[in-house]
């Protein structure tokens, strides 16, 4: 996605990204639910019993869970990714803004810059379904997912008296587990027994709202955003499960609503303006990067002229090894132009570092000429690679 | 829909908004609650920079211990900064109580339902209302050029509060800087402090704003339509709000320093139209249907007050009540023909208005045999007259791991005559707090988070005429 994101901004383009992170605390918690299945019936209820009390925040000692490195070099990962977009984070929902914003949190040196779009029905389920005569079962929709990622709300269901369907891409392995696992080709028939239904996500959830079935919908996926008249519970905690579930059963059915306007689209940077002069930064003796000197002659902004021009505006330079995105000139002018600030920097992704890939803080420099005051300001996105 | 109230409450008025929500719950009127959850990290991170101005008087070698609070493993002593409350356990209690009283928690960003979540451990209802700031003076009619000056807004709060924001906007700014606040000390740094009647002189000249609220975008929203670059606290929630906005994390420097050039640089936030995102979508309980049988156990020939008042106030028209003096009595009564679903509750218990209604409708909506509500125990103790109510907590019809939370048996149920025959029948949940019973508190300790050692708090609550609730 990193390799993509640098293929867009290299081709001058601005883009928009989503990212679509999963229920937040969940990742190792419902690893450890599933497993947990795997263990004989009366081990289970006591494994469970012990996740309860974690609820997805502390490890087996009671301690809190820190960031592991493979979260922090994820993060810079998705820092990096964050800092060329336009829009960095587009969710589907506030919740997954939350989440996303804190998954760059640990890396990132200013905060993520995010928009809001509704969540599109999931294609996955079906228009319409032939509602049984009785409806009889709990049906937990996962749609492709596999059904480990509903095993807090399996195993929270298990002696709840009403029949659990979970329709999803596999089973819980386990002995004696208390559910019918049913593939996404079975779907339909499943959601006809339904009393409730628990979706996966807003996505799911907007589409199964239109089956006029009571839901009761997991707290951090977001559909309660969009879904009216669903009970909520979060999913790493089990004894928020039953509660929703039963207060669904004595629910109306639901309705979608609150669909946020479309994003607009993306302001164009001008490529006119005061005249820059533009220089590539060599020691004496040292030869030009060819891949600098293509990128800086390849730069959109129409008013670069020489930089021992005595008409110039401002003065930039590109250190030499470096390669600058088309737009570089153009998104530095802008900025000096609409602040009004003396120096404007720009960032850059930096791919020599120890930690892998990180994002270079003041990589380039555009300077009024002649100015004494008139402060700093910095390009909200990064505008290209440092030691190429 | 009934017309619905609101109570706005901070912690420290968390035991009377309590009161006010019994009170409410018990005429049967619905509510919602404003209760903002601090910003735990940043209110943490404030109050050690205040510590750090008072140890260092250099505002550049400051910058180091600044930047080590916005960490993300930052810790203060042995401690991680994240994992510190501003919370009492006491008033968390009450707040848990008041939000299962109330319909909703009232906010004017999704960020602040998180945090309340979160910090309540558990899920709320949330109504979400357009964020509004009456200290934002209204702008110019005419469209404003940029001026020179950085304008720190925050007309209500000392500068003690604002030690990192100051320490992050002077990092590296040449411009003027003008703090809009409640007076203070500028703990060594080149800013001028004025009070909010100098807003509308100063924002008039601003280059950029950044707002200091970390708890919510209600300024934010407001000072957006002064057509100025904005930086906001990203826990503020006011990029719910507005697009283009600059977040900044509020209890790092660093962020500070950097959402404050970048924001000068951007376009002046717009706004977001956000639709109606009132999710709240509750029929009106039942009032008509199948005829209920509520039946009332006590040692007394009448039901004390506040059990017949309650049942006098009952929205649900297809009543009968039947006391009776015994076990053997009430389970007589349960028994026999005529109703469709009895209730059984104590002498000194108060059903709410909509109370059967709600289990009327969960019942025939679900089939099933049982419905069950939450309570509000009212614990009393032994006092010269009446007894002395010492204070509140709801307790939830399904939360048998919580040792602190019982459930409440028979007392809040409603069941089907005569039961169907299913193997595993589920009770259903009704959603909401259906009544009010009591216990008295017999020198063992018992749990209740209001906690109040005010007797003039529950004057409710005292049973007028006195009435014993024990034979």
């Amino acid at each position: 996605m990193l390799a993509r994101a640098i293929e867009l901004r290299m081709a001058g383009e601005q883009f928009a990204l989503r990212l679509a992170f999963g229920d937040v605390r969940l990742v190792g918690f419902l690893r450890s639910a599933a497993e947990a299945y795997a263990l004989p019936p009366a081990e289970r209820d006591a494994r469970f019993a012990q996740l309860a009390k974690l609820e997805g925040i502390r490890d087996e000692k009671g301690e809190r869970i820190r960031r592991l490195p493979a979260d922090i070099a994820r993060a810079r990962g998705y820092a990096a990714i964050a800092a060329l977009a336009e829009t960095a984070i587009v969710p589907y929902d506030m919740q997954r803004m939350y989440v996303a914003t804190a998954a760059v949190d640990p890396v990132s040196s200013r905060d993520v810059r995010t928009e809001l779009v509704a969540p599109e029905p999931s294609a996955t389920v079906p228009h319409a379904i032939e509602r049984s005569a009785q409806p009889d079962a709990i049906v937990v929709w996962c749609g492709n997912e596999p059904a480990s990622v509903a095993s807090v709300i399996v195993h929270a269901l298990a002696n709840c008296g009403v029949p659990v369907v979970v329709v999803a891409r596999d089973a819980i392995a386990g002995a004696d587990v208390h559910a019918t696992f049913v593939d996404l080709a079975a779907g339909a028939v499943a959601l006809g027994r339904a009393r409730v239904i628990v979706p996966a996500d807003s996505s799911d959830a907007v589409a199964l709202a239109r089956l006029g079935v009571p839901m009761a919908v997991r707290w951090a996926s977001g559909a309660g955003e969009y879904v009216t008249a669903a009970s909520a519970f979060r999913s790493w905690v089990e004894r928020d499960v039953l509660p929703a579930v039963s207060a669904a059963l004595a629910a109306p059915p639901p309705a979608t609503t609150n669909v946020p306007q479309p994003m607009p689209p993306l302001e164009a940077i001008p490529a006119h303006g005061p005249p820059v002069a533009l220089r590539i930064g060599v020691e004496i003796g040292e030869p030009i990067a060819e891949a600098t000197a293509q990128s800086v002659a390849a730069q959109q902004y129409a008013d670069v002229i020489s930089s021992n021009a005595s008409d110039a505006v401002y003065d930039l330079t590109v250190p030499n090894g470096a390669i600058v995105f088309p737009d570089h000139v153009a998104r530095l002018v802008a900025v000096a132009e609409r602040s009004g600030a003396a120096r404007v920097f720009a960032s850059a992704l930096d791919f020599t570092t120890a930690e892998g890939v990180t994002v270079e803080g003041d990589a380039f420099r555009l300077e009024r000429r002649g100015a004494t005051r008139g402060g700093v300001a910095r390009v909200a996105v990064a505008t290209g690679l440092w030691r190429a | 829909m009934s017309a619905v109230e609101w109570i706005d409450t901070d912690i420290a008025g968390l035991a009377d908004a309590l009161y006010r929500g019994a009170t409410f719950a018990r005429e049967g009127i619905p509510f919602d609650v404003r209760f903002r959850f601090p910003n735990d990290r940043s209110t943490v991170a404030n109050l050690a920079a205040r510590d750090i101005v008072a140890r260092d008087a250099d505002p550049r070698s400051r910058l180091a211990a600044f930047d080590a609070l916005g960490a993300y493993d930052a810790r203060l002593g042995t401690r991680m900064l994240e994992d510190f409350s501003t919370v009492p356990m006491a008033p968390r209690g009450t707040a848990r109580d008041l939000l299962a009283l109330a319909r909703a928690l009232r906010v004017s960003a999704n960020t602040q339902w998180w945090r309340a979540t979160f910090g309540l451990d558990m899920p709320l209802r949330r109504i979400l209302v357009r964020p509004t700031d009456a200290l934002v003076p209204a702008p110019p009619a005419a469209p404003l050029a940029r001026g020179e000056r950085v304008v720190v807004w925050a007309p209500q709060r000392r500068t003690d509060d604002l030690v990192l924001v100051l320490a992050g906007v002077c990092a590296e700014a040449d411009a003027p800087v003008d703090v809009v606040c409640a007076g203070g000390s500028t703990f060594g740094y080149d800013v001028t402090l004025h009070d909010g009647a100098a807003a509308s002189r100063l924002l008039a000249e601003a280059a950029v704003i950044v707002t200091t609220e970390a708890e919510n975008p209600d300024a934010d929203v407001a000072l957006a339509r002064w057509g100025l670059p904005l930086c906001s606290p990203s826990t503020s929630g006011a990029n719910m709000w507005l697009r283009g906005l600059t977040t900044y994390r509020p209890w790092s420097r660093a962020d500070i320093t950097l959402a404050v050039s970048i924001a000068r640089g951007q376009p002046a936030p717009s706004d977001i139209i956000f639709p109606d995102v009132t999710l709240i979508d509750d029929p009106e309980p039942a009032t008509d249907g199948p005829l209920v049988r509520i039946i009332v156990r006590s040692d007394n020939e009448r039901p004390c007050a506040l059990t017949s008042d309650s049942l006098a106030r009952l929205r649900y028209a297809v009543c009968e009540v039947v006391v009776c003096g015994s076990d053997r009595d009430a389970e007589a009564a349960a028994r026999a023909d005529g109703a469709v679903y009895t209730v059984t509750i104590e002498d000194g218990d108060a059903l709410y208005p909509a109370s059967i209604g709600r289990f009327v409708d969960a019942l025939e909506r679900s089939g099933e045999d049982r419905a069950r509500g939450d309570a509000l125990i009212t614990y009393l103790a032994e006092a010269p007259g009446p007894p002395m109510a010492l204070g509140h907590a709801v307790a939830g019809a399904h939360q048998p791991g919580d040792a602190e939370r019982e459930p409440i048996a028979l007392r809040t149920m409603v069941r089907r005559v005569p039961l169907n025959s299913r193997p595993a029948p589920l009770t259903v949940r009704v959603a909401a707090v259906v009544g009010s019973v009591h216990r008295f508190i017999d020198g063992r300790s018992a749990f209740f988070s209001a906690a109040p050692a005010r007797a003039d708090l529950f004057p409710a609550t005292r049973l007028s005429p006195p009435q014993p609730l024990r034979a």
